[in-house]
């Protein structure tokens, strides 16, 4: 199972038919048992997952349209669309108009995205799934996103090619809502609960197919305009801003807990004195990441010395809520900017393989050469081409940068 | 409690959750395959509905060996017995 982004051409070519699921929240407890009916079933060989704010990235850009890919199973929450901005947010604080209008937003946003999906030519399994978890619960939620759940169902039900899966709340057994674990890390059910639905909605899937005719294929493939389009709409700014000491936790979860974008892979181990000394260091940077839909609050973190005429880039991560937003681009962007600044040639990002940080090598690779397998240069008089061109919506962001008393704008 | 008494109570929810044999000071997420960040979510959630405590979101991503967990809940009980 690897998320999505992952493969290299060789490896794309060698692999056998998969179903793409795309989730608003941690899906992936689904695998067994859905991987387990389809391969009986005959429809695919592999699961991929798109997770969170991937899902724009996934849906409108070429990975929807690869030659492995036989279709996308969607499971949508539409209540994980308020979790940015109310996971924080005291019970009975919500603005409900502000919730109505952020539940209209996603429910356009997702229409666009299911439509291009339909457009591919692949097979496309849409699950509305109910908003009965930990934020719905907590800001007595549930009737508003009900209501959305539905208007987003009758929109899908109008795009040609889709077939919706009526969740099975009523054949589940046992406990299935989960809200420890939604509160935690956004996987909304029990484990048993998963295993049930990935066997009843495999066996959904497998019926469609028994029934209908295969899509044809009017794609080519790319799909970059829309999402191009879709980025350059998001208006996504990042803003690095040097650490000050109540920042320390936040420095402290973002160097452990990402697993996908990060320069250092996991950091589990990571003692607390090398996080007091990272804070101490002067050029640890937190990333604030905003959108026209949401503000994510810090949502990355950079440590960098300057060793030299080069900014060395030691660590850099980001959060899985902020990935497929281009973030990457405007943060490297906003230190190239830095560096510049500061007179400074190159900046050299230091690389370490690890479990799950493919996709940090991949972008490394599209936009600095590889001067080694862990170390990548990037001159700072090309960054701003170089990320051009790397990008699917080149300067579709703004990035400023505040170091200590010195601020810079950078674009 | 005393934290002997915690990691009695807590290990077999650990063991059953990340599926390990035994639960004691040595097992962490370094050490243990089983314990990655899926279910790693899943045991804090249900150390939660064992102990009738709740975990702050802020601080879970810390809770990443036996002892700094057994810990934390140790400390989590106190506060409710003194509360």
């Amino acid at each position: 199972m690897r998320i999505s982004g992952c493969y290299t051409p060789l490896e794309l070519s060698q692999l056998g038919p998969q179903v793409q699921v795309v989730s608003s929240f941690t899906s992936v407890l689904i695998e067994p048992s859905l991987r387990r009916v389809l391969l009986c079933g005959d429809v695919a060989d592999n699961l991929g997952f798109t997770q969170y704010g991937s899902i724009a990235e996934y849906a409108l850009g070429p990975a929807s349209a690869a030659p492995h890919i036989v279709g996308t199973l969607l499971l949508i929450r539409v209540e994980d669309w308020l979790r940015p901005e109310l996971k924080a947010a005291e019970a009975g604080s919500v603005d409900h108009s502000w919730v109505r209008q952020r539940l209209l937003s996603g429910v356009e946003e997702t229409i666009s995205q299911v439509t291009a999906l339909a457009s591919r030519g692949k097979r496309v399994w849409f699950v509305p799934c109910p908003s009965s978890g930990w934020i719905a619960g907590k800001h007595k939620l549930g009737t508003l996103c009900r209501t959305y759940t539905n208007l987003l169902t009758a929109r899908v039900e109008s795009i040609p090619g889709v077939n919706i899966l009526k969740w099975p709340g009523d054949l589940l057994q046992g406990e299935v809502d989960d809200s420890g674990t939604d509160r935690l890390g956004q996987i909304p059910y029990t484990k048993d609960a998963f295993d049930q639905l990935g066997g009843i909605i495999g066996a959904g899937m497998s019926r469609t197919l028994l029934r209908e005719t295969p899509p044809s294929q009017n794609s080519d493939g790319t799909a970059s305009p829309e999402l191009a389009a879709y980025l350059a709409g998001l208006k996504v700014h990042v803003e690095l801003t040097s650490v000050s000491p109540g920042d320390r936790n936040q420095v402290d979860r973002l160097l452990r807990v990402p697993a996908s974008f990060t320069l250092t892979g996991e950091r589990n181990d990571l003692a607390d004195a090398e996080v007091d000394a990272l804070m101490d260091s002067g050029t640890c940077m937190l990333i604030d990441v905003s959108d026209r839909l949401a503000s994510y609050g810090p949502s990355g973190v950079v440590h960098f010395t300057v060793d030299g005429d080069a900014i060395a880039v030691k660590s850099m991560s980001l959060s899985c809520a902020v990935l497929g937003k281009q973030v990457e681009y405007a943060a490297v962007s906003a230190l190239a900017g830095l560096a510049d600044e500061r007179g400074l040639s190159k900046l050299v990002f230091e690389y370490t393989p690890a479990g799950r940080n493919q996709p940090t090598r991949a972008f490394l690779q599209s936009i600095a050469s590889e001067q080694s397998e862990r170390v990548y240069v990037l001159p700072v008089q090309s960054a701003k081409s170089r990320l051009r061109a790397a990008a699917a919506a080149a300067d579709a962001w703004t990035a400023t940068c505040q170091q200590n008393s010195t601020e810079g704008a950078v674009r | 409690m005393s934290l002997p008494e915690v990691y009695e109570a807590v290990s077999p929810v650990a063991r059953q959750v990340l599926a390990i044999p035994e639960f004691s000071s040595s097992i962490s997420m370094n050490t243990t395959p089983s314990w990655d960040s899926l279910n790693h979510v899943r045991l804090l959630s249900a150390v939660e509905k064992k102990f009738g405590i709740e975990i702050d979101a802020n601080e879970a991503f810390k809770l990443t060996t036996a002892e700094r967990l057994v810990q934390y809940v140790q400390a989590a009980l106190s506060r409710e017995s003194r509360g």
